[in-house]
């Protein structure tokens, strides 16, 4: 009978780790006896017994399960769905579907603390079926991409993903404001999608601005390189420099696009003031009044109107904490000469 | 396909079987194993920035299995098994046979490592079974190498105890066995 404290040198033994003279010792000290010998043939026979592997695990059936969750099942699930569920309810925790919602952050801007998801039915049989998230007034969100990139919607603002985001390429569909810090990868090219312009990027941090009412999609890139085109015709702007109707925009440059496919970019702006929303902060430079109002407006859900209609004129440049309407009230107060009489959600501006 | 897809099938074929067993062997059952698993390959897909032929590595994913499965049981009773382990419990007795099959002495082996205290017997499958080294084993279960040598060796000791009176029986028929392998 082999001694007690035999085993860990029989493992080492069986797994060929001994050194050549240790090995040899080894046999030939078991080779003095028959019963030893037979023994640890033995042994050897357990040893090698418990690498066998019993059981069913069909390997391929889970992969294909898992796959088509994945296409499937996870992102179009709620495809024909109407109405809209705040997250609270929408995720289940330990559910397969729906993991992306888990990456979702609410910021607090001062409003409803929940955050709409809703599906919609594709605009066009182009599209394959959407995720679409919503934020309302006086919301905002940060969302996590299957691909590690990091969106981060303003107020008022829809992004649509499809459900193959990230097989092939990474495409979205912005209707508002938001703020993009994309993940490198350039083998799947990342492409915002806003009305008449794609603006896409292989890695970097812009943010676009595709809001109703304004005449120009705008980009302001904080790091890296981004190219803003118009799928359309070409547009013919000299100023852009570059050709094609494609403007290419590095750290600290604006691009514009307006509707009639024309391009335009500033050099050495100052991002931050364009970006300073994605920290809670509201900046404006040289910015008309009118302009100011709307964006309040949707920061706050508030109804901000102009008194006197000589105000409108006016450009304001000032930069204040989105956390206190009271502080921005004032602000306005003081930059504008002005007086705010607030009555319910409306905000009344006169000299 | 892309890279990223095709590393993470490549990691998932390579991996699920050994994580589902050592989810089982943790769970108690197979069904729940695969459940878990899966959910872990999605979470891999999902969260994970590189995916390539050694990204997660084997140790970082049977960390993560095994730890949600402690996750899950723990508010069961189960987890009383975990926490009352013996430092000497022997495994059962098993009925003594005159002759054995094949398959029987294989199910007896089986069965005598299913019967290890828990950690060592998670230890030795992971070793024997799945084909881990004492490091990658080490690094997903937050022990020492030392630590994972000693309960190997306990864990051979226990076994050559426990079925003594089947491997007299057994060495012919397993000389056959390895030769089919």
């Amino acid at each position: 009978m082999l001694p007690e404290s035999i085993d860990g040198m029989l493992i080492r033994y069986f797994s060929g780790q001994l050194a050549d003279s240790e090995r040899a010792a080894f046999e030939a000290w078991i080779a003095e006896d028959p019963a030893r010998e037979v023994e640890v043939q033995r042994l050897r026979d357990l040893w090698e017994a418990s690498a066998e592997v019993t059981g069913q695990v069909d390997t391929e059936a889970a992969l294909r399960e898992l796959k088509e969750r994945l296409d499937a099942g996870r992102l179009t699930r709620r495809r024909n769905v109407a109405p809209t569920h705040p997250v609270g309810r929408a995720i289940q925790p330990g559910a397969y579907a729906w993991r992306i919602a888990a990456a979702i952050a609410l910021l607090l801007g001062g409003g409803a603390a929940w955050f709409a998801v809703r599906s919609r039915a594709p605009a066009s049989d182009q599209r394959a079926p959407m995720w679409t998230y919503a934020t309302a007034r006086a919301q905002r969100a940060t969302l996590t991409l299957p691909d590690s990139s990091k969106v981060t919607l303003n107020t008022e603002t829809r992004l649509e993903i499809p459900a193959s985001f990230g097989r092939r390429t990474r495409d979205v569909y912005l209707d508002g404001d938001a703020y993009f810090e994309v993940a490198h990868d350039h083998k799947r090219p990342f492409r915002v999608h806003t009305g008449n312009a794609v603006t896409e990027v292989i890695g970097t941090k812009f943010g676009v601005r595709a809001r109703e009412g304004e005449s120009a999609v705008q980009v302001a890139v904080a790091e890296g390189r981004v190219a803003l085109s118009s799928p359309g015709p070409l547009s013919t702007n000299a100023e852009s420099g570059n050709e094609e109707g494609r403007a290419v925009l590095e750290r600290g440059d604006v691009g514009r696009l307006a509707s009639d496919g024309r391009a335009s970019v500033a050099h050495g702006i100052d991002v931050s003031r364009i970006l300073a929303w994605t920290e809670g902060r509201l900046a404006f430079e040289r910015t008309p009044l009118p302009e100011v109002l709307a964006e309040l407006d949707r920061w706050f859900d508030r109804d901000f109107v102009l008194g006197d209609s000589s105000l409108a004129g006016l450009k304001l440049t000032t930069s204040l904490r989105g956390d206190s309407l009271a502080e921005a009230i004032a602000v306005l107060e003081a930059a504008l000469a002005v007086k705010a009489r607030v009555v319910g959600r409306t905000v009344i501006l006169k000299r | 396909m892309l890279d990223r897809e095709r590393a993470f099938d490549a990691l998932f074929r390579a991996n699920y079987a050994g994580l589902c067993r050592v989810a089982t062997r943790i769970l108690g059952s197979p069904a729940r194993a695969e459940e878990l698993v899966q959910d872990l390959f999605l979470w891999v897909w999902e969260r994970c920035p590189v995916i390539d032929e050694s990204t997660p590595s084997r140790a970082y994913l049977y960390r993560a299995a095994h730890n949600a499965a402690i996750n899950r049981i723990r508010h069961e009773r189960i987890e009383q098994r975990w926490r009352e382990e013996q430092p000497d419990a022997e495994p059962s007795e098993f009925p003594p046979a005159a002759e054995l099959e094949h398959d029987e002495l294989l199910g007896a082996v089986q069965d005598a490592i299913e019967r290890l205290p828990p950690r060592c017997g998670l230890i030795y499958t992971m070793s024997r079974r799945e084909g881990l080294t004492y490091e990658e084993i080490a690094n997903a279960l937050d022990l020492s190498v030392k630590t994972v040598e000693a309960q190997m060796a306990r864990a051979f000791r226990l076994l050559r105890k426990a079925l003594a009176p089947h491997l007299l029986a057994s060495v012919l028929i397993l000389a056959g066995l390895a030769g089919s392998q």
